[in-house]
């Protein structure tokens, strides 16, 4: 029966495709897309070289692809960038073999075969060097699964548990060139890249495990390799590339049903807004009440909110705290900008009157600067304390600003209007001929100590209204406010 | 008999000179703290310790059987390579399932076991990557700046958890921190690191202030010590003349 060349077609791409689907996700895990293409490309410098010298065409590809792949793996450790040398040496590869081949014009040779691979003039001799070199890959690759793993993750931590990273990568490289020399029949110079990466890249919005993704990458390069077949010989299309176009069609189906399926996950667990917010809060350590405080501050999207209010008390060593900063006779103020990294932390604790005593509150800030700056997917912020004893903006107002964070931990906080309450003709400067702004002065309304509000200035976008109208609260003497706004910048 | 020794370890990479002269003991169950500026070598020197990086000058001997649990500053997880916690953490050597919630749940992550790697956040990462390396019964247990990404509650909760480590596994324990408070009230031993070790000892040795037991006179302590490191070397004298023969006295007799 082998001596059918359909059925040696067929199990020469099956076995191309059982090593190269594994190795693949490799490629695609370690980002090493392009070294496979300059890999492959070199590959043609091996066939000229294979043609002038005589020698098989296996074992010279073999020597090329591994020669490439060593220089490449060297140079790029000595700090030259890695995407300029690959382009560098992949096609200058590949050009010099196209030009090797032109010159040594033994009979009748076939550029193309070796562009786009010829799999349907494999013999039974191609065959058993296919599927041996295609076992070796395999067994490689399955002995070596979890010290390859690891140090592709992390070669600190390989190294911390024993696994040589860089010895990792060069069996990762020869098993590559072996490939590569195997495949080279099949699929040919050009589309071997393909062939190891989209079935990896097929497999990944199906996989929970990467032992998952690689079996599910070889079931569908066996199938493309199989199918693309199947096309050729019914359209007599040129297999390699049916092949390939078939896996094409493959990763975008699987992508959009990853997409879809993803969707329809999200639908019937996720509560709308505030989860999506994880990885950008994620450097945080979320703990419930922040998230719900998130999700009620989220609100503030909805087009026709002015302000989103999340209610709290104040734990005990936070009021502790406040109250340190306030010891004083007379009131600060500070005002810092910046992203809210750990440099920023250190000031702001530096800049407190007592830093000694500023832990719980620099930590407020903090995590309130921080879910200001995630849910509005800035990285620069202005956060402003003030401590006061006089009221400070007695007057309705609006900020000029998009939104404002504010918040009181002593004092009263402030106070605001609805809409219905108020006259906006009457704001900006004072004037007799304004209409009063208060319509029912029994409408305005309280932030209580402790509670976060988000709140609409007249620079939101798409606001018609021109942001919340509000004013800080009347102290009585005596009375001491410490206050916080946060601005995104 | 120690552990692990290091004996006049010196890096230079592309002809500066990251470590020099770096000599240093790891005793059983001690918990050692390293501090230092940034760029003070203190991640080269990890990475001489658990052997991802060779210096270029001195010795390194480690206890014969000594495994190694590493704890990375972050991980950087490439978002097309799936991976489950329970996977990761049975990498590289196979662990039972039994084995592996029993690291996860005592290290509070029980519930993670089926997450995906890269859909967690900064606080449950660290709380997996530690029941890793714990998984590893290391002899050492090296943390690299293992508190980053935490809040002061968290980080609190995390040193706990590591002396409660250090009673249970009797291993010992390296770490860098920036966060000076915390890290002294939980180390046997400080080491301070500026290219080359400026002083080590007790932590109330190498804090001089009277005030140490106090959280908030380490903190200040703190402001001094990284405001002299900034300056080369320890060598500039200090513009609180009165602070300086103490804090030579004790970099010279600390330890």
């Amino acid at each position: 029966m082998l001596d059918d060349f359909m059925i040696r077609a067929a199990l020469a791409g099956t076995g191309v495709a059982l090593a190269a689907a594994p190795l693949g996700c490799f490629v695609v895990w370690r980002r090493m897309a392009y070294f496979g293409d300059a890999t492959a490309h070199a590959a043609m410098l091996g066939v000229a070289l294979s043609l002038v010298l005589s020698v098989s065409l296996l074992a010279s590809v073999l020597v090329v692809a591994l020669i490439m792949a060593l220089v490449v793996s060297l140079l790029s450790d000595r700090g030259y960038t890695m995407d300029t040398l690959l382009g560098v040496m992949a096609h200058a590869a590949l050009a010099f073999g196209l030009v090797a081949v032109s010159l040594v014009q033994v009979a009748r040779l076939d550029l193309m075969s070796y562009l786009i691979g010829d799999i349907l003039a494999v013999g039974r001799q191609d065959l058993i060097l296919i599927w041996g070199g295609a076992l070796l890959v395999v067994l490689i690759v399955a002995l070596r699964w979890s010290g390859l793993l690891i140090s592709t993750l992390n070669p600190d931590l390989a190294r911390a548990s024993g696994v040589d990273p860089r010895r990792e990568q060069l069996l990762l490289t020869l098993s590559l060139a072996v490939v590569v020399a195997v495949a080279l029949k099949v699929v040919g110079v050009l589309l071997i890249a393909a062939f190891l990466i989209i079935p990896a890249a097929a497999a990944r919005p199906f996989s929970r495990t990467p032992e998952g993704m690689a079996v599910l990458a070889a079931a569908v390069a066996i199938v493309s390799a199989n199918g693309g077949l199947a096309i050729a010989w019914h359209f007599d299309t040129p297999a390699g590339p049916s092949m390939v176009s078939l896996a094409a069609i493959c990763f975008v189906l699987m992508t959009l049903a990853g997409l879809v399926h993803r969707r329809l996950g999200e639908r019937h667990t996720r509560p709308a807004w505030p989860e999506r917010l994880m990885p950008p809060l994620s450097t945080v350590e979320t703990s419930g009440p922040a998230m719900t405080m998130a999700r009620e501050l989220a609100t503030i999207f909805d087009a026709d909110r002015d302000i989103a209010i999340a209610p709290r008390t104040l734990p005990a060593d936070l009021e502790a705290s406040v109250l340190a900063q306030c010891q004083g006779v007379r009131g600060w103020s500070l005002s810092l900008e910046g992203p809210p990294d750990n440099a920023f932390e250190h000031e702001l604790r530096t800049r407190l009157p007592v830093p000694a005593a500023a832990e719980a509150l620099v930590e407020d800030v903090m995590t309130l600067a921080r879910l200001m700056a995630s849910m509005l997917e800035v990285t620069e912020l202005r956060v402003r304390l003030r401590r006061l004893e006089d009221t400070m903006c007695p007057r309705f107002h609006c900020d000029n600003v998009t939104v404002r964070l504010v918040t009181s931990w002593l004092g009263p906080g402030s106070e605001w209007l609805p809409e219905q309450a108020l006259d906006r003709r009457g704001l900006g400067a004072p004037s007799p001929h304004k209409p009063e702004i208060v319509m029912d002065s029994s409408a305005v309304e309280r932030l209580g100590t402790g509670d976060v509000a988000l709140i609409k200035g007249s620079g939101w976008r798409g606001n018609g209204r021109g942001g919340l109208v509000h004013r800080s609260p009347a102290l009585d003497s005596g009375q001491r406010r410490l206050m916080m706004s946060i601005d995104p910048l | 008999m120690s552990l692990l020794t290091l004996e006049d370890i010196g890096v230079v990479r592309n002809g500066n000179v990251i470590l020099n002269d770096v000599s240093l003991a790891l005793g059983q169950s001690e918990i050692v703290t390293i501090v230092g500026p940034n760029g003070s070598g203190k991640s080269t020197l990890l990475r001489i310790i658990i052997g991802a990086l060779e210096p270029s000058r001195g010795r390194i001997t480690r206890g014969e059987h000594l495994t190694i649990g590493y704890v990375p500053q972050r991980l950087q997880i490439d978002p097309t390579l799936p991976m489950t916690v329970a996977r990761f953490m049975a990498l590289p050597h196979r662990r039972r399932r039994g084995e592996i919630e029993a690291a996860l749940s005592s290290a509070g992550a029980n519930d993670l076991a089926r997450q995906q790697l890269s859909a967690l956040s900064g606080g449950q990462l660290q709380k997996v990557l530690l029941a890793r390396a714990l998984l590893e019964r290391p002899g050492l247990l090296v943390l690299d700046e293992a508190n980053q990404g935490l809040d002061h509650r968290a980080t609190a909760e995390f040193y706990r958890h590591i002396d409660r480590v250090r009673t249970e596994l009797g291993c010992a324990v390296l770490m860098v921190s920036h966060e000076l408070h915390v890290v002294m009230k939980a180390s046997d031993r400080v080491i301070c690191l500026n290219g080359t070790i400026c002083c080590q000892g007790r932590p109330e040795n190498v804090a001089t202030s009277p005030a140490w037991q106090s959280l908030f006179g380490i903190e200040e302590r703190d402001a001094v010590a990284f405001y002299r490191h900034s300056e080369s070397g320890h060598a500039e004298p200090d513009n609180d003349a009165r602070e300086t023969p103490q804090e030579k006295r004790a970099c010279h007799h600390a330890g």
